[in-house]
């Protein structure tokens, strides 16, 4: 435990020195993902945890970064006030797709996540008010400056992985795994199967919205492309690609999916090609994942 | 006395299959009651719409005097009636004490609670241990299900079903697949749930030996119908038990 909490400090501490020694374009590729972790770690709450894999997630996290376009840029409100917004506006949005998409499980769910992400992508690009196909430009950095900024995604990335790795050490994180493991069991323990399913899909969509209303700012722009499906994809592969076995994988795996993804851009304008291969192997290599198959490692070392 | 669990004209048919065709029958409280009959009688049939997996075509279910029928299975074990399945469903990723914990917390409505970690709970633990040492799994509480016995596995399951602190408990087949040594231990669990943890026990069971052993009533199922009831040594004379099970 003291080892873990020591390995933590360590990386906070040099993720807070990372401007300095990295130069803006790196800190802003870090702070983006950062962002992409903290949504694949929201998602896992849903994924890993309570056995829904949902192909829409991608909703929750345009949801909240819209809402912060909007009040910022339309309404000139402060980011304080348009993040709080985003709270409310992720929960209500996960509310009720959760409601109308938890009574079903496997495919049928993930079908129906798809199809209220497409929904959502559709009412982006057809808004005249949402800035249609060109989304919202402008969004100013609450900070002024990038390096700033950086460091309120930071504080806001670690408070949320702080929260949800609490939810996942309470009752309602055991009954989460419970319902994964034999929902039936929890039926008949008295556990209402939709309504913890309900609570891991609101829990996930509002931490998926908060990474969605800190992003927006960084990139100073949202277009409808926030919604889609290749977005949604994004999330759940870097999830499977970190480990979705481990609370910390997913953040794992954005980490070194996105910085993979930058230097491969500078190499080439194929990097699409480089990237997809190295994930294919990995996943193939690896089917728990990179932190998975390193605390696979791990335990053979210390045997 | 009032009868714990209730049966009225009960009623389940699958197509042509008449699984369960009118059965009514009474548990007493703190008794041991055991359901036999040859495979495809209706039995776990019968287990299933009691406990709430599914509705009946026809019929009542009361349960301590209450209407149930169509009780979801989580809406009953609030009302105290917890159910064990043939094949032991226990979660198999979660340890032993976990299984037994996350019971506790849904019994305590604390299912959903963010207050606490669940591993602090202080009268979860305490509970959990006892329930566990009753069932002689403390010692393999680290484990996951997937690393004990057959025995101990269906053990587990009664195990998490009594954390429910249930009145009444159904059990599908408790015995089946075990050594004789596992169904000693079985058996004597079970006595024990009745005689010092007064639940009220119906169960499905194949072993004859075990039933008559048990049971303070014997019901005969036969495509879907009782055709026979009574104490054990009455039921081991009913010439129509004889007919079902050994063709004579």
């Amino acid at each position: 435990m003291k080892a873990k909490l020591a390995v933590i400090l360590l990386c906070i501490a040099a993720l807070a020195a990372l401007p300095k020694a990295a130069g803006r374009h790196y800190t802003y590729v870090t702070a983006e993902a950062l962002l992409l972790g903290l949504v694949a770690v929201s998602f896992n709450i849903l994924f890993g945890y309570t056995g829904l894999l949902s192909f829409g997630h991608a909703t929750f996290w345009g949801t909240g970064a819209y809402t912060v376009a909007v009040l910022m840029v339309k309404f000139s409100k402060p980011f304080p006030l348009a993040l709080a917004a985003s709270l409310l506006t992720s929960l209500a949005a996960a509310l009720a797709i959760g409601y109308l998409s938890v009574r079903h499980t496997k495919i049928y769910f993930a079908m129906l996540t798809l199809a209220f992400g497409e929904l959502f992508y559709a009412v982006a690009v057809k808004w005249r008010f949402l800035g249609g196909s060109d989304g919202i430009y402008g969004i100013p950095k609450p900070t002024g400056s990038l390096i700033s900024y950086y460091y309120v995604v930071l504080a806001g990335v670690a408070a949320s992985l702080a929260i949800m790795w609490w939810i996942t050490q309470t009752p309602l994180g055991l009954t989460l795994r419970a319902v994964k493991d034999n929902p039936m069991r929890a039926e008949y323990i008295g556990i209402s199967v939709k309504r913890a399913r309900l609570a891991s899909f609101v829990v996930s969509g509002v931490f998926a919205g908060v990474a969605g209303a800190l992003y927006a700012p960084l990139a100073g722009a949202v277009s409808p492309e926030f919604f889609s499906w290749t977005k949604s994809a994004e999330i759940v592969f870097v999830t499977l690609f970190g480990g979705a076995v481990s609370f910390i994988g997913p953040t794992i795996g954005a980490l070194i999916y996105d910085y993979m993804r930058h230097l491969a851009m500078g190499m080439t304008e194929h990097w699409m090609l480089i990237v997809g291969s190295l994930l294919v192997a990995t996943v193939l290599l690896f089917p728990q994942g990179v932190v998975g198959a390193a605390q696979a490692a791990w335990r053979k070392v210390r045997r | 006395m009032k009868p714990e669990i209730s049966v009225v004209d009960l009623r389940k048919y699958f197509g042509e299959v008449k699984a369960v065709d009118g059965v009514s029958l009474e548990v007493n409280p703190k008794s041991i009651v055991s359901i036999i009959g040859p495979n495809g009688a209706g039995k776990t049939t019968l287990l299933n719409l009691v406990s709430g997996l599914i509705k009946p075509d026809s019929g009542r279910v009361y349960f301590r005097g209450r209407d149930v029928t169509g009780w979801s299975p989580a809406k009953l074990v609030k009302l105290g009636l917890a159910r064990c399945f043939q094949i032991s469903n226990v979660y198999d990723t979660l340890t032993v004490l976990d299984n037994v914990r996350a019971a506790l917390h849904s019994v305590r409505r604390a299912a959903f609670s963010l207050k606490s970690t669940y591993y602090s709970i202080q009268s979860v633990n305490e509970k959990a241990k006892e329930v566990l040492e009753l069932f002689n799994l403390w010692d393999k509480r680290e484990k996951t299900p997937t690393e004990l016995s057959h025995g101990d596995r269906k053990l587990l399951d009664i195990a998490i079903s009594y954390a429910l602190a249930p009145k009444a408990m159904l059990l599908d087949e408790p015995t089946a697949g075990m050594s004789i040594r596992e169904k000693r231990r079985t058996v004597d669990v079970i006595k024990m749930l009745r005689d010092k943890l007064e639940v009220t026990v119906m169960l499905v069971e194949h072993d004859l030996d075990v039933v008559y052993e048990i049971s303070d009533e014997v019901i005969v199922m036969h495509e879907g119908k009782v055709i026979a009831r009574g104490k054990p040594e009455e039921i081991k004379r009913v010439q129509a038990v004889r007919e079902v099970y050994l063709g004579e």
